[in-house]
């Protein structure tokens, strides 16, 4: 499991890990330690091409949640919203993800569960 | 559960407001600069003005002179405000040149001003003599401060001046609970809402954005920011995007955030 | 003596490979950018919303219809009068002429199936959709859904359109527009660019084949370093057609002349929306609706005013004059607007992409070897 941006406040428990024990991919920096662990998809996403990812959010079974994405070194985000879709628990899809520009976007997540909200962030290059 | 962030085909209807449509806007952050007078003339720009339904504008433009033509030719739309550049290629460089206050008092002894800016300054560019001088101006004559910039700049804006009434452009481009925190921090400061459009999709706001405005309701404005000359044919555009979301909020607070707001920080002296 | 025999041939292959590779001026980085943009001519795939798309009847026939006067209310006037097929699809003019002067720059047509959008607002979201367009625009073919529908009840063509669509007078006006559109598509997406020196140099990198690589003039090969590093082409300019199909602000001036301004992306979207041709509309054939998620999801920005969709630099050394109203008359004027582009233009919390380029006169010439090699595919 690639783990990128891993953020050393995020911990494993015991519990998420079994809910998560097939996870790979990217693993997501949250705000809070109390957040679930995430990851996504780990993709190479291909420039201004629509992708997918899926985000798994160990230990939930259900959530809000919302997804941008913004390249840092341009300040600039996408032209296009996301569609986010939960496919089980703890699984969300997200489909017809446009980085229309080659080089480093910064993932953005918000997620709601019951009343407590996160934000999750990771990183994808485009090559 | 299946949530989609920007509602799906929605038509040109939803930027078009109906019920909304008449709603006067004042227009808190535009400029007609050098090059703007060059291109589109001020009997234009007051058509433009009052086609859009803006029944105020709070104008900065490098140089001044764009103002004062403004000024003189809709006096009862225009509220001029004094932005410290003789050009617009200064935003960068402007608080180390000490040729700004030679400028801003030249201005002060001819004309009469609501505000000095829009001025762009981050982090410790307030702590220049440039901007230190600039305050310590607004200060003696009581003017608002239309500042660009972060919130490290912003704090220190206040430490200069505790009682400054500010109006932080494009909200400092900060999400709305950063936005929030400031303006919980500092009951003078006012959120300009210029260049932002992530607030709404297609007339409908976002959570966040809705209750940010709905918790602080006579904090927010409107404004075009007509950076480059062309931009001043999009000030009607603007007035109905802003209406279309306008559409989403209880009908005191649209009023508010339209026009109210303004007109209340003016009257704030 | 045998031994000594394969020494002096693996020293004089090293030499080789050695030689070779000092003629290739890339970094293995340069190199993995320069893949991106291939491989070249892509495969070709039918359009699943045009149900003629492929159909050589279709194909045919809407080279007909493209050439065809007959099309305009005035007889006068057909999609090749200013997309003419011997200047590359284009005519030569800054902004194109119809029944009056139009807003903007003839666009070329080559490579259509490789763009997400149409025209230099995106007001389309197909190519089908983007032939009616002129059909309709009042300084161009000026028809109504209802008049073109009459004129096709009477046309000489009636017959080989009702063989491919079914009986014209059993359809709606609109629907009849929607179905010249997708003939007139037909044709058009057939246009496709060829290989170019420079997809025979990426080719070459992309299977190590120096040798061949080596080709590439040096002159290109450092224009090309510029485009993909210090130019900052490659951000928009991306992948196979160099395009990445989207909108941008490049600092060029959108006043009208005879007043008012163009607003590009801002007028494509409101187009769009309002448009009964989209992807996302029952006219599109595709019963998956493939594609239609860019025209639902697209975004409104305040930043949409006065952008426009980045053009593909395939045979753009044939496409004279440049930007959107043709204000640049070849690709020097346009290297030295990158070069000394007015940033007071630009927002200074817009895209930090652009800055003046302040390159030599042997970089700007370089630069233009490498797109000259973009466009020498005969």
């Amino acid at each position: 499991m690639k783990t990128l941006c891993i953020s050393g406040a995020v911990a494993l428990s015991a519990s998420m890990a079994l809910a998560c024990s097939d996870q790979s991919g990217l693993v997501l920096t949250a705000n809070d330690e109390a957040a679930p662990v995430a990851f996504v998809t780990d993709i190479t996403p291909p420039a201004s091409v629509p992708f997918d990812v899926t985000l798994t959010l160990c230990g939930t079974a259900s959530a809000e949640v919302t997804f941008d994405a913004i390249m840092p070194a341009h300040q600039h985000g996408m032209n296009y919203a996301v569609d986010v879709r939960q496919v089980t628990e703890g699984t969300f899809h997200m489909e017809n993800i446009v980085f229309h520009m080659p080089g480093l976007w910064e993932l953005q997540f918000d997620v709601k569960i019951d009343e407590a909200r996160y934000s999750y962030r990771g990183e994808m290059m485009v090559p | 559960m299946i949530r989609f962030i920007l509602p799906c085909a929605l038509g040109l209807s939803a930027l078009s407001p109906a019920h909304a449509e008449k709603l006067p806007i004042f227009d808190a952050h535009i400029h007609y600069s050098h090059d703007a007078v060059l291109s589109v003339p001020p009997t234009e720009i007051v058509e433009i003005l009052r086609k859009a339904g803006v029944r105020k504008a709070l104008v900065s433009s490098s140089d001044d002179r764009g103002t004062q033509l403004l000024l003189e030719a809709a006096p009862d739309i225009i509220v001029p405000a004094l932005r410290p550049y003789s050009r617009r290629g200064q935003t960068g460089t402007w608080m180390h040149d000490p040729a700004t206050i030679d400028y801003l008092e030249d201005k002060f002894s001819k004309f009469e001003y609501e505000a000095i800016g829009e001025f762009h300054a981050y982090g410790d560019d307030i702590k220049t003599d440039v901007i230190q001088a600039m305050i310590g101006m607004a200060k003696d004559r009581n003017l608002i401060l239309h500042h660009h910039g972060d919130r490290e700049a912003l704090d220190l804006i206040f430490d200069t001046w505790p009682e400054a009434r500010v109006l932080w452009a494009h909200s400092g481009f900060e999400d709305p609970d950063d936005i929030s925190d400031a303006l919980n921090t500092y009951p003078t400061l006012w959120a300009d809402l210029a260049y932002r459009s992530e607030m709404a999709s297609y007339g409908t706001l976002y959570e966040g954005w809705k209750a940010l405005f709905l918790a602080h309701p006579d904090r927010f404005m409107v404004g075009t920011d007509t950076f480059a000359p062309e931009r001043w044919h999009y000030v009607g555009p603007h007035a109905d995007f802003s209406r279309s979301w306008f559409e989403d909020l209880p009908d005191d607070v649209a009023r508010k955030i339209a026009y109210e707001n303004a007109e209340t920080m003016l009257a704030a002296k | 003596m045998r031994l000594l025999l394969l020494l002096k041939q693996a020293v004089l292959l090293a030499g080789a490979s050695t030689a070779t590779q000092a003629d290739i001026l890339l970094s293995d980085a340069e190199i993995a950018q320069t893949l991106q943009h291939g491989p070249w001519p892509q495969v070709a795939q039918t359009d699943p919303s045009n149900r003629f798309s492929g159909n050589p009847n279709a194909i045919a026939l809407g080279q007909t219809l493209f050439h065809e006067t007959s099309l305009s209310l005035s007889g006068d006037l057909s999609c090749a009068t200013c997309h003419q097929p011997e200047q590359d699809f284009t005519d030569g003019r800054a902004r194109g002429l119809g029944k009056a002067l139009l807003k903007r720059n003839t666009q070329s047509l080559w490579n259509m199936d490789q763009f997400r959008w149409f025209g230099w607002s995106g007001d389309t979201d197909s190519l089908w959709a983007q032939s009616i367009t002129p059909l309709f625009h009042s300084d161009e073919m000026a028809h109504s859904p209802q008049s073109l529908h009459g004129l096709m009840l009477g046309h000489a063509t009636r017959e080989q359109i009702e063989t491919l669509t079914g009986p014209l007078d059993t359809v709606s006006p609109e629907e009849n527009a929607a179905n010249l559109g997708k003939i007139i598509a037909a044709y058009v997406e057939t246009q496709r660019s060829g290989q170019t020196s420079f997809d025979r140099f990426r080719d070459a990198l992309a299977v190590d084949d120096l040798a061949t690589a080596a080709n590439y003039p040096k002159d290109a090969q450092r224009g090309l370093q510029l485009f993909l590093g210090e130019g900052r082409c490659s951000f928009c300019h991306s992948g196979p057609n160099f395009s990445n199909s989207e909108f941008h602000d490049a600092g060029v001036p959108y006043f009208l002349a005879e007043g008012g301004v163009d607003e590009g992306r801002h007028a494509g979207i409101l187009a769009l929306q309002s448009s009964p041709f989209t992807l996302n509309s029952a006219y599109s054939d595709d019963p998956e609706k493939t594609g239609a998620w860019a025209v639902r999801n697209v975004r409104f920005n305040h930043a949409n005013f006065g952008m426009f969709r980045v053009p593909s630099l395939r045979r753009v050394m044939h496409t004279a004059p440049y930007m959107h109203d043709g204000s640049l008359p070849d690709i020097a004027a346009v290297l030295d607007h990158y070069n000394t582009i007015d940033m007071e233009r630009l927002h200074s919390d817009g895209e930090a992409i652009l800055r003046p380029l302040n390159m030599s006169q042997d970089q700007l010439d370089d630069l233009a070897a490498f797109l000259a090699t973009l466009s020498d595919d005969g």
